[in-house]
């Protein structure tokens, strides 16, 4: 067992995670070797430091609890529908959608200015908006797109109402409605947009295609 | 000033659990969160300060937990692990703020510190409590260096460390708990903790052999 092994061994033994077969013969190898006793007794009392040892801030408690109180019904409790349920950019975990919603917007930005600049005559372009972005329902990790990594496949302009597929992976997977996301686009440059995607493993170098 | 640190659920039998006041506040009880917020703020603010190793941040933190816990209840799978929850809410937090990552909200801080505002590790540690026992040996041996020492030291680990040292180690939150905060596997926190304590090991080596 190398030096490394032992030590951590010794931790997971201080913190009482060694399975049992491991703190057994711990236990014999720490009655034969004085500094593996010394090893185990500088960790314990490190934890005992830390433990003891370490300060909290002096707070106003009933202060900070009234705050916060005053917050929620200021910040929170406006925003509740009926049976209690809050805008998901309200909750926990959402930057990871949102980051996925402003990548799809990049993407979509992208496909209208080439469109434009192919000359097709498609409508007025639309200067976007300030975004109100309605957030989907997802627990997917973040795509976060930077310019360099979209690569448009095609800037061919849609006959018929122009659709923007955004293309990650293989599978098409879920969709977003632009529309939703840019909701004064004129209504020539409204594409719906569809994220075909293993949406939990995206990676650099994914190709992002516009698909008529 | 009181201090609220009733435990979780095992505050009495007169007093309801954090599974009930959690259940009260999705019925509509808007008083029942207040009471979790008074139940727990005191940990919250430990954790946070304890990543973050500045008490004005630490307070910002703990208060927009407090908000996003509250818009995310009906999330929560298992209300009795509201305090557990909670900290992996208040961990994130705390990271993303050591980032750089811009707050979602504003909340006035300044009036509710004790001991001035957006104090570092080394000067709060003047104004600041320990939260182990009055009569523990190392307060009274130590008190007020013995805790900016630990605070610098903390601050020297590398992120993923520290967060294991201060939820495990100092906080004794479950391994499996931490691992879902840090998005990690138990193993991966149990090899963070080590890799930590072996470098506090060696910072704090005149601690270690003095006392």
């Amino acid at each position: 067992m190398s030096d490394e092994q032992l030590h951590f061994e010794i931790s997971q033994y201080v913190d009482g995670t060694l399975p049992p077969a491991e703190a057994v013969a711990l236990e014999k190898r720490l009655q034969e070797d004085p500094a593996a006793r010394r090893l185990l007794d500088e960790y314990r009392r490190i934890g005992d430091l830390v433990q003891v040892a370490l300060p909290v801030p002096e707070m106003d408690w009933d202060k900070l609890s009234a705050q916060i109180s005053a917050a929620i019904d200021r910040e929170i409790v406006p925003l509740m529908d009926e049976a209690g349920n809050v805008p998901v950019n309200y909750r926990i975990g959402v930057w990871k959608p949102l980051a996925m919603a402003a990548g799809v917007l990049l993407c979509a930005t992208l496909a209208v200015v080439l469109l434009k600049g192919k000359g097709e005559t498609v409508g007025s372009p639309p200067t976007p908006v300030a975004l109100a972005v309605p957030v989907p329902e997802t627990k997917t990790p973040p795509v976060a797109l930077a310019m360099s990594q979209i690569q448009v496949l095609t800037s061919e302009k849609p006959s018929g109402s122009p659709v923007l597929e955004v293309q990650i992976g293989p599978a098409p997977d879920r969709k977003l409605n632009l529309a939703d996301l840019y909701p004064e686009m004129a209504s020539d440059y409204r594409p719906s947009v569809s994220i075909a995607a293993d949406p939990s493993r995206p990676a650099m170098g994914d190709e992002f295609g516009i698909i008529q | 000033m009181k201090d609220n640190t009733a435990s979780a659920g095992n505050a009495g039998a007169l007093l309801p659990t954090d599974a009930q006041l959690v259940e009260q506040t999705m019925a509509g009880k808007r008083q029942a969160y207040d009471e979790l917020v008074r139940r727990h703020q005191r940990r919250a603010l430990a954790v946070s300060y304890r990543l973050l190793g500045n008490s004005h941040d630490a307070a910002e933190v703990t208060q927009d937990a407090f908000l996003k816990a509250y818009a995310s209840l009906r999330t929560l799978d298992d209300p009795q692990r509201f305090g557990g929850w909670l900290m992996r809410i208040v961990a994130n937090l705390s990271l993303n703020r050591r980032r750089g990552r811009k707050r979602t909200t504003a909340l006035p801080v300044d009036d509710i510190l004790g001991g001035g505002n957006g104090q570092s590790a080394a000067s709060v540690a003047d104004s600041a409590t320990a939260t182990g026992r009055a009569d523990d040996p190392y307060q009274q041996l130590e008190g007020k260096e013995l805790g900016r020492r630990l605070l610098e030291a903390l601050d020297q680990l590398p992120e993923k460390q520290r967060m294991a040292i201060v939820l495990f180690t100092i906080n004794q939150m479950p391994q499996k708990d931490i691992a879902k905060a840090m998005d990690s596997s138990v193993e991966a926190v149990k090899w963070h903790v080590f890799q930590g304590r072996k470098k506090l090991r060696e910072i704090l080596k005149d601690l270690i052999t003095e006392q």
